[in-house]
């Protein structure tokens, strides 16, 4: 290389900040259109009615149950074993610390995450996912708009070039306090937005009889913030969450879900339509 | 971000990774073969930002740590020795240079003023060439890689770069950097 081509790239690494700015700055990324499955087709995909939840419930800092909300249980998941998740693929359970609630069992506390879609994960765990046709599962780096880029999902996995997201799964197992409980998260693009969405659902395995209030009880270990869908507008939080500028956390098929979306409250309510999200 | 960092808080430096790491990797990876060496040079461009700022308060941080980034991948590159990941890339600007040219720019006034013709000229390009040619210049991407940042075919990408390698040389010989 002659040495007045050595001067020319290091003049080049001098250009300009409008010039670089104007070439880094990330255009916003064209709708993808939904060629096959529109409208009335996308509502047949519908899974369920929804239930609509108003209320708040969560522990308090002395532990104490705060709640007001009772469900059916009618849940069917069931937890792999360890030879199951090795047989799946898994290579690396990560225990949590041995925590300090009374009914607590150490063996359960782990989260894995898996090189595979969330649909098929879900499915294993006798689960129903919450992802249909309008959704894509194969997710690229370059459909997060920064700010949600490789740092937020590190526990996914990216290729060499940290160009390509390999679809993957974060399987979280909880068996604090009184139920087990298995948390699933994973990234999926809306077709019809090309919008990122992320979505955490929380199954509860094991429910406790409580007398006093008379029925099966539903525990959260979390603060939740249940949502009323008839009014979901209302219902979405836009703020620059760790996931995504809004959030929406609501009870659906008796399963929470908790789900983040890099966008407004019209387009967030669409994608809520196209997950078959529908107020009663 | 920048005053956070101006006043030392480490927030400013998890920010900074959140939000710059994607482009500073594609940067490094653009000129470095090797992943890990890539990664390393942004680690040490993320610890250069963090040293220079303070004294330094870049006016837009983005073209900052990019510089930053793209130095320190160059660097690397030297130390390493013939490791670039696209070889015929760092000949490629030879052609900017007349062959029959012996001058050899080595004051840094001259340089400075070499950097500046270079601005001026890029701002001549349209925003897509700009792009362009920042993607494959500056970041060094692949052709390929440059020519998908810039919305634009691989052969419309060759053609284009080829053309404006031939305008920079024009640029520079009337600026009078080189002989004809």
């Amino acid at each position: 290389m002659n040495n007045n081509t050595n001067v020319i790239w290091e003049a080049i690494g001098e250009l300009d900040n409008e010039i670089l700015d104007n070439a880094f700055k990330k255009k916003k990324k064209k709708p993808i259109a939904l060629l096959v499955i529109a409208g009335a087709a996308a509502l047949s995909l519908l899974i369920g009615a929804i239930h609509v939840q108003e209320y708040t419930f969560h522990v308090n800092a002395n532990h104490e149950w705060l709640f007001d909300i009772v469900t059916k249980p009618h849940f069917e998941a069931v937890l792999l074993s360890v030879e199951e998740l090795t047989e799946m693929g898994v290579t690396d359970i990560k225990y949590d610390a041995p925590h300090n609630y009374k009914f607590g069992d150490d063996s359960k506390n782990y989260t894995y995450f898996i090189s595979a879609k969330p649909s098929e994960i879900i499915k294993k765990y006798n689960l129903k996912p919450l992802i249909n046709d309008n959704f894509l599962e194969e997710v690229t780096i370059d459909d997060f708009p920064e700010g949600m880029e490789p740092h937020t999902i590190t526990k996914f996995l990216l290729d060499e070039d940290y160009d390509k997201l390999l679809p993957g799964t974060r399987v979280r197992v909880s068996s604090q306090d009184f139920f087990d409980s298995v948390e699933f998260s994973y990234f999926m693009i809306d077709k019809q937005s090309g919008i990122p969405v992320y979505v955490r659902s929380n199954y509860d395995i094991n429910h406790r009889f409580n007398q006093d209030l008379g029925g099966w009880c539903h525990f959260a270990n979390r603060d939740y913030r249940i949502v009323d869908l008839n009014n979901v507008e209302k219902a979405i939080a836009v703020n620059d969450f760790l996931y995504g500028k809004t959030s929406i956390i609501f009870g659906y098929d008796n399963v929470f879900y908790e789900m983040f979306t890099e966008a407004g409250i019209d387009e967030t309510v669409q994608i809520l339509k196209n997950l078959g999200i529908t107020a009663e | 971000m920048t005053e956070l960092l101006y006043n030392r808080d480490e927030k400013g430096l998890a920010e900074l990774k959140s939000k710059h790491f994607r482009i500073m990797m594609k940067i490094a990876r653009g000129i470095l073969k090797s992943p890990e060496d890539a990664e390393e040079c942004v680690n040490d461009a993320l610890l250069a930002v963090w040293e220079s700022i303070p004294p330094e308060k870049p006016e837009k941080l983005l073209p900052y740590v990019c510089r930053i980034t793209r130095r320190k991948a160059i660097d690397r590159l030297r130390y390493n020795s013939a490791e670039a990941r696209d070889p015929e890339l760092l000949t490629e600007l030879d052609e900017c240079i007349p062959a029959s040219d012996r001058y050899s720019i080595e004051e840094a006034a001259e340089k400075a003023e070499l950097a500046a013709a270079i601005n001026a000229w890029v701002k001549t390009l349209s925003k897509k060439h700009q792009k362009l040619f920042v993607y494959r210049y500056f970041s060094m991407y692949s052709i390929k890689d440059a020519a998908k940042a810039a919305g634009m075919s691989v052969t419309a990408a060759t053609t284009a770069l080829s053309r404006m390698r031939a305008s920079l040389k024009d640029c520079l010989i009337k600026g009078g950097f080189f002989n004809e």
